[in-house]
C-alpha cells in the first residue's frame, strides 16, 4: 500500500524537507500534495484522497490547529491519519492535538524520529519497510 | 552542517550582516526573536535544510531563513515558561540589512554565534508589559 500525503507547512524549504525525510524513510509513498496553509490544505483534501496529513501550526490565513478541527469534523476526512509538526511546546495546545487524534512531531526532527511516529500511526509493519534506505546520511536535524 | 565555534574570530567579527529575520510573539510573554546572517550563511543553512549539493535561489534562502527563525522562536518562548501557556507566533518577517544597528536594547538579548561560513545573530527582545 502506497500512502498519498498532504504536507501543509508556509515554509516551501520545510514542506521539502518534510517530503525528502518521507522518501528516505522508506515509507511507501503515492501522490504527494502540498499547501501552502490551511484553506489551500482543504482544497487539497476536497480535490484528493489524501491517506496521510502532516502539517504545521503557525501558518497564515487557517492554522493547523484550525485544519485539524475541519478534518474531523467531516465525515470524509475524519479518519484521516494527521502528524503535526511544529515548534510548538504549550502542553496544553499538544493535549489539544492529540485529542483530536493526531500524533506530534517537534521541530527540529530527526529523519528517524518522522518514520516512527509515521509506523506508530499508520499501522504499517515493519516487513513493509523492506529496503530501507539509510536516512541519516546527508539528512539535516529538522 | 553548520558548525558554530565557540567564539567569534576577528575576521568573523568583521563580517556585515546582509540578510534577517524577526518573528513576533504573544502569549504569557510578547516579544520578537530576530537572526541575522552574513552573506555566506544563507546559502549554506538552505543547502543544508534541504540536502542540496549546488547552488539555492535567493527566494528559498529567505524561506529558509525564516523557518530557522520560526523554530528557534517556538522553542526559546516555549522554554521561557516550560511549556506551560500558549505562544502565538506570526509568520517570519524579512528584515532590511540596511537598518541594522549594533545597538542592544536594555530589554534585549543577544548572543553571536561563529560559524566556518561567517557568523549569525540571534536577538531576543521582550516587550515590558
Amino acid at each position: 500500500m502506497a500512502f498519498n500525503v498532504l504536507v501543509v507547512d508556509d515554509s516551501a524549504v520545510m514542506r521539502a524537507m518534510v517530503i525528502k525525510t518521507l522518501r528516505l524513510s522508506g515509507v511507501p509513498v503515492g501522490e504527494v500534495f502540498q499547501a501552502a496553509h490551511g484553506e489551500e490544505g482543504l482544497d487539497r483534501l476536497r480535490a484528493h484522497w489524501v491517506d496521510l496529513v502532516l502539517l504545521d501550526l503557525n501558518m497564515p490565513q487557517m492554522n493547523g490547529e484550525e485544519l485539524l478541527a475541519e478534518i474531523r469534523s467531516n465525515p470524509d476526512t475524519a479518519s484521516v491519519a494527521v502528524i503535526v509538526v511544529s515548534t510548538e511546546g504549550s502542553e496544553a495546545r499538544i493535549r489539544r492535538i492529540r485529542d483530536l487524534g493526531a500524533a506530534f512531531v517537534h521541530k527540529p526532527f530527526r529523519p528517524e524520529e518522522l518514520r516512527a511516529v509515521i509506523r506508530d500511526l499508520t499501522g504499517v509493519s515493519d516487513d513493509s519497510f523492506d529496503h530501507v534506505p539509510a536516512v541519516s546520511d546527508g539528512s539535516s536535524d529538522f | 552542517m553548520l558548525f558554530p565555534s565557540d567564539a567569534l574570530t576577528d575576521e568573523q567579527r568583521q563580517l556585515p550582516f546582509t540578510a534577517g529575520v524577526s518573528v513576533r510573539f504573544y502569549g504569557p510573554k510578547s516579544g520578537r526573536l530576530e537572526v541575522r546572517t552574513s552573506a555566506r550563511v544563507g546559502p549554506a543553512l538552505t543547502a543544508n535544510m534541504l540536502g542540496a549539493d549546488g547552488a539555492v535561489d535567493a527566494q528559498l534562502q529567505r524561506d529558509a531563513l525564516g523557518e530557522l527563525g520560526n523554530v528557534l522562536c517556538g522553542n526559546v518562548v516555549s522554554a521561557m515558561t516550560n511549556g506551560i501557556g500558549v505562544f502565538h507566533l506570526h509568520p517570519p518577517r524579512q528584515l532590511d540589512p540596511a537598518q541594522f544597528t549594533d545597538l542592544v536594547d536594555p530589554n534585549e538579548e543577544c548572543v553571536d554565534i561563529g560559524l566556518d561560513e561567517g557568523r549569525a545573530q540571534v536577538r531576543l527582545f521582550l516587550s515590558s508589559r
